[in-house]
């Protein structure tokens, strides 16, 4: 009997931990919505000093980085994609049990929702992400209907079929990707759309909002009531905002003044922002990260005139904020690289100690080409002027203009294994004719086959931050 | 509930736990509460129609044993009079639910065909989950008590239990009264705790788990959409098709009686082997000694036989047989096509028995090896090929569509498309396709064991070292978990066999 119940645990427990790890790798892993929850849970107690909730008008619109390099504000964005209000307030509600913020900035677009229950992957998105607790069932209950409960709980036979879309991240987790090692819920979009700004300050009406929404706008503003935290009601700038819109808000802000809880309509300052559309937007909802660092700076500028928000720049304990400035940082320095067309703007961004540069002269492009003298010298390419070759440089390693390591003649391959990727570059001669190959994760990157092509590597964002070829035969354009 | 729902998921460890806690005069009648709960909830109203059943069988058996000991002609022609009333009650009840809308459509459909203007009135009710299983089951006692086979039950609630047992009340195997009564009479005395039968139990419902929700519900996602729009479909989709439904119905039912025998095995109770890897059959008539036994040997014994069996002559045997067969298509279902599939059955019997000789003078006369792997593989294929070209008729709508999907497997050669990746379009991707043919390789493994080693997959198992058992236990476990067809993105499919 001792030896089966011992022959019985030891199999369960084998099971459970198969199991357990067959439900880690399945997880849904989405930065918008789940990871904000579990990398707040990971933040010290009472480091957040703004805590701002809402959709993706949040997570996308305010810069989390630029708040804590201008003003030393240590802020964190507690949202998710399309997120309800009743998501929002089981999302405060979360927060309120290890952080006391000075100030909660309750972002309001999802004022104008006017569902009971919005689509599923926005359920998963903004309820999966909590830990295990009454609040996370109450928070599941209220975003789906009575009968359909049963789909999300467990949360298994949701994402047990994702067998067909995994990938790294999904094995390694949080650590795969460098963006949340400090992550304090910012996505910093890189698009850009050139649109129109759309007034409409002169709307006076008032549509009455969905009842749903209204009980969960008054319940989380009393929320942070109750916990005599100071709440500002703001809506973002954004380019699709309508007549219908600016009604509702006005409503919002009605409710707002009820509790005498200000209500920032960022849109009605474009020109004090200094907004404009045709760079600045990402898409009809959200700013790209031009327009995220202007709006974050009037932001962080009127959230200190008007409350008194700690400045925390120096505390050692609020090291991650810098941290994730710098990443943000680096990030829009690489799409600042990748929106650079002239070569000697180029030149320049490639200086940047965290880039690792991959180049290989291809074709007829040889090392004595006399067009891009200056490029090579920048990069510190040596060698036979008859030659193409293969080069490899660190800028942080060499701290010189002199490269790591190249090769011009016989065959060559060298391999770089990284913490995030694997890179190769051969030099690989056929009948006296060379070809090269930079190879990342077996992905090779070749823009022209006569001219330089380049592989630039970024050691923050531990990704590719550009590729780009000069191509020797279309006039040394730049070939992306 | 289904077997593979989260409702039995809580369903049967409750009963479990209870069964093995409770005083052991109280066993019988927790598993007829449990087994009546389960069934109440597909439609609490139909357990009236199980309890009348089982009421009509139990007075009827009682009364006819009352008579047995007198063996006077009055006494056996009353007992004949109570066999013959009971049946007509049961068939009765198993008729107007199962068959009177078959009827009436039928009347209608000849009707029209007279160009007579009538416009016959259908029920409204569903049917009853399982009616055919136990109304057979409750009838196969009965039958057994008037042949003298055993004797009548006296306590009511074993025999109510004999006749609702959850594990096999909806879908099999329909078990006879000498095999299930005698061991519910020893319910109260069974050793609950013995970790082999236990263990062995729980993995054949591990295994019936894979056979349904990896690999039944995948092959069914493609037959589905190829049997649902057959008229769009060539001979490669429509080949493919088939073959997915033998698979389909195979692990669909065969799912069904392995996680019934597990789940009573775990409760001590050993239920008769349903199937007995049925696409290794060298023979039809092998075919349907390996494929749902229970309901193949039941028809023997309480039809066949009966009608004379082989008893009376070529010609009767085959009448006898095509009886039986037909008998065993409109069990299946209220549809003529199922007695179309239950007809090609017993004519490929008949054929077999007529052509015999013929077929022996040939092998004689070409010299042909019998004893060699490929005239045995050359018989087991061919009877694949007829069981798959029977299930065609199973599992179309009617028999004009299973006539015109089979000319269209003819008339409309896409060979091309098992090769420019045409069949991923059928409503398995490529990966799903994968994961099938893996799932089906492991099935195959598994009945090559139960054919060649005459050993069930549990068994086998079990003779294995600690590692290689925990190991296939856990992958499967494991499979069912990730490739298992179930959450609210997946149309969970019923087992086929509960609309018996």
């Amino acid at each position: 009997m001792k030896n089966t119940l011992v022959r019985i645990t030891c199999f369960l427990l084998i099971l459970i931990l198969v199991l357990c790890y067959a439900d880690k790798v399945f997880k849904v892993k989405y930065g918008d919505g789940i990871y904000d929850m579990t990398t707040f849970y990971k933040l010290d107690d009472n480091t957040v000093d703004v805590l701002i909730l809402g959709s993706s008008h949040a997570f996308e619109n305010i810069n989390t980085g630029t708040l804590w390099e201008e003003y030393g504000i240590s802020s964190y964005i507690l949202g998710g994609s399309i997120q309800p209000l009743w998501n929002t307030y089981y999302y405060l509600k979360e927060a309120l049990k290890t952080q006391t913020p000075e100030l909660i900035v309750l972002e309001g677009y999802c004022t104008i929702q006017n569902q009971e229950f919005i689509d599923d992957s926005r359920i998963i998105k903004n309820t999966y992400g909590l830990k295990w607790s009454p609040d996370k069932l109450a928070a599941i209950k209220i975003s789906a209907p009575e009968e359909r409960w049963h789909e999300f709980i467990p949360e298994y036979i949701q994402y047990h079929t994702r067998y067909t879309e995994l990938s790294k991240p999904d094995f390694c987790g949080e650590k795969a990707n460098p963006l949340y090692y400090d992550w304090k819920g910012f996505g910093c979009n890189m698009t850009t759309t050139p649109l129109e700004a759309k007034d409409v300050s002169g709307v006076t009406a008032r549509t009455p909002l969905y009842e749903k929404v209204e009980t969960y706008y008054r319940k989380t503003i009393e929320l942070a009531k109750e916990r005599d935290i100071p709440v500002i009601v703001l809506i973002s700038p954004y380019a699709g905002i309508s007549e219908g819109h600016k009604a509702l808000y006005n409503t919002a802000s009605d409710i707002a003044a009820e509790y005498n809880v200000d209500f920032l309509d960022a849109n009605s300052y474009l020109h004090e922002i200094g907004i404009d559309y045709a760079g600045d937007a990402a898409d009809t909802s959200h700013l790209n990260y031009r327009g995220n660092q202007k709006f974050s700076h009037f932001l962080g500028n009127y959230l200190k005139n008007h409350y008194e928000i700690s400045d925390r720049r120096g505390d050692p304990a609020f090291q991650s904020w810098q941290r994730n400035c710098d990443y943000i940082a680096q990030q829009i320095r690489n799409q600042e690289l990748r929106e650079s067309q002239e070569l000697s703007g180029i030149t320049d961004r490639l200086s940047d100690q965290n880039y690792l540069l991959f180049i290989s002269l291809d074709g007829n492009c040889t090392a004595g080409d006399e067009r891009l003298q200056p490029f090579y010298a920048s990069l510190g390419i040596v060698g036979d002027s008859a030659y193409g070759g293969i080069y490899y440089r660190d800028n942080a390693a060499s701290g010189t203009e002199d490269l790591l390591w190249y090769s011009q003649f016989g065959a060559a391959e060298k391999y770089w294994d990284l913490t995030a990727h694997d890179l190769c570059m051969k030099r690989i001669p056929d009948a006296g004719v060379y070809t090269n190959h930079i190879t990342v994760d077996n992905t090779e990157y070749k823009k022209t086959e006569n001219g330089v092509n380049v592989v630039v590597y970024d050691l923050v964002t531990q990704s590719v931050a550009d590729s780009f070829g000069i191509d020797t035969g279309k006039d040394y354009a730049i070939v992306r | 509930m289904l077997f593979n729902s989260i409702d039995f998921m809580i369903f049967f460890p409750i009963v479990l736990s209870i069964y093995f806690v409770i005083p052991k005069k109280l066993r019988a009648i927790w598993l007829l509460i449990a087994s009546y709960y389960f069934y109440m909830s597909w439609n609490p109203t139909y357990a009236l129609l199980i309890a009348a059943s089982t009421v009509v069988t139990y007075c009827s058996a009682l009364l006819i044993d009352a008579r047995s000991s007198k063996g006077t002609y009055k006494h056996a022609k009353y007992k004949k009079l109570l066999l013959l009333a009971a049946l007509f009650i049961n068939l009765g009840i198993l008729g107007l639910f199962k068959y009177g809308n078959f009827v009436i459509d039928s009347i209608g459909g000849l009707l029209q065909a007279l160009h007579v203007t009538a416009a016959p009135r259908r029920f409204d009710f569903l049917l009853p989950v399982g009616i055919s299983f136990y109304t057979f089951q409750a009838l196969g006692y009965l039958i057994d008590v008037y042949r003298g086979d055993i004797k009548a039950e006296t306590d009511p609630v074993r025999y109510a239990l004999f006749v609702s047992f959850f594990p096999q009340l909806v879908a099999g195997p329909i078990e006879r009264s000498k095999n299930l009564l005698s061991q519910l009479k020893n319910i109260s005395v069974i050793r609950l705790w013995d970790a082999k039968r236990v263990t062995s139990g729980a993995i054949l419902m591990v295994w019936g788990y894979f056979m349904k929700m990896v690999i039944a519900d995948r092959a069914a996602i493609l037959v589905n959409t190829v049997f649902d729009s057959y008229q769009m479909y060539g001979s490669s989709e429509l080949l493919l098709a088939a073959l997915a439904f033998s698979l389909q119905i195979y692990c669909d039912f065969g799912s069904y009686s392995l996680i019934a025998a597990g789940s009573a095995r775990i409760m001590g109770v050993e239920l008769m082997e349903n199937f007995n890897a049925p696409y290794f059959a060298r023979s039809v008539r092998d075919f349907w000694s390996r494929w749902h036994i229970s309901l193949s040997t039941w028809l023997r014994d309480y039809l066949y036989i009966p009608l004379g069996g082989n008893r009376k002559g070529r010609i009767r045997k085959a009448c006898n047989t095509m009886i039986v067969f037909l008998v065993s298509g409109l069990w299946h279902g209220a549809d003529w096509h199922f007695v179309a599939w239950g007809g090609i059955h017993g004519f490929y019997q008949v054929a077999a028995d007529f052509l015999k000789p013929c077929k022996n003078k040939l092998i004689e006369k070409l010299q042909i090896n019998t004893e060699c792997f490929s005239w045995k593989f050359l018989q087991t294929l061919l009877t694949y090929i007829l069981v798959v070209f029977a299930w065609i008729f199973f599992r179309a709508d009617n028999i004009s569509s299973s006539l015109l999907y089979i000319k269209r497997i003819f008339t409309k050669p896409t060979p091309w498309l098992l090769f420019n990746g045409g069949i991923y379009a059928l409503g398995l991707s490529r990966i799903e396709m994968n994961i099938l043919f893996f799932s089906t390789l492991l099935l195959f493994m598994a009945d090559c064991v139960r054919y060649k080693m005459k050993i069930s997959i549990d068994r086998f198992l079990m003779r294995q070292n600690l590692w290689f058992e925990w190991l296939a236990v856990i992958c499967a476990i494991l499979m069912i978990f990730v490739f298992g067809e179930y959450g609210p993105a997946f149309d969970s499919q019923q087992f086929i066999y509960f609309q018996f």
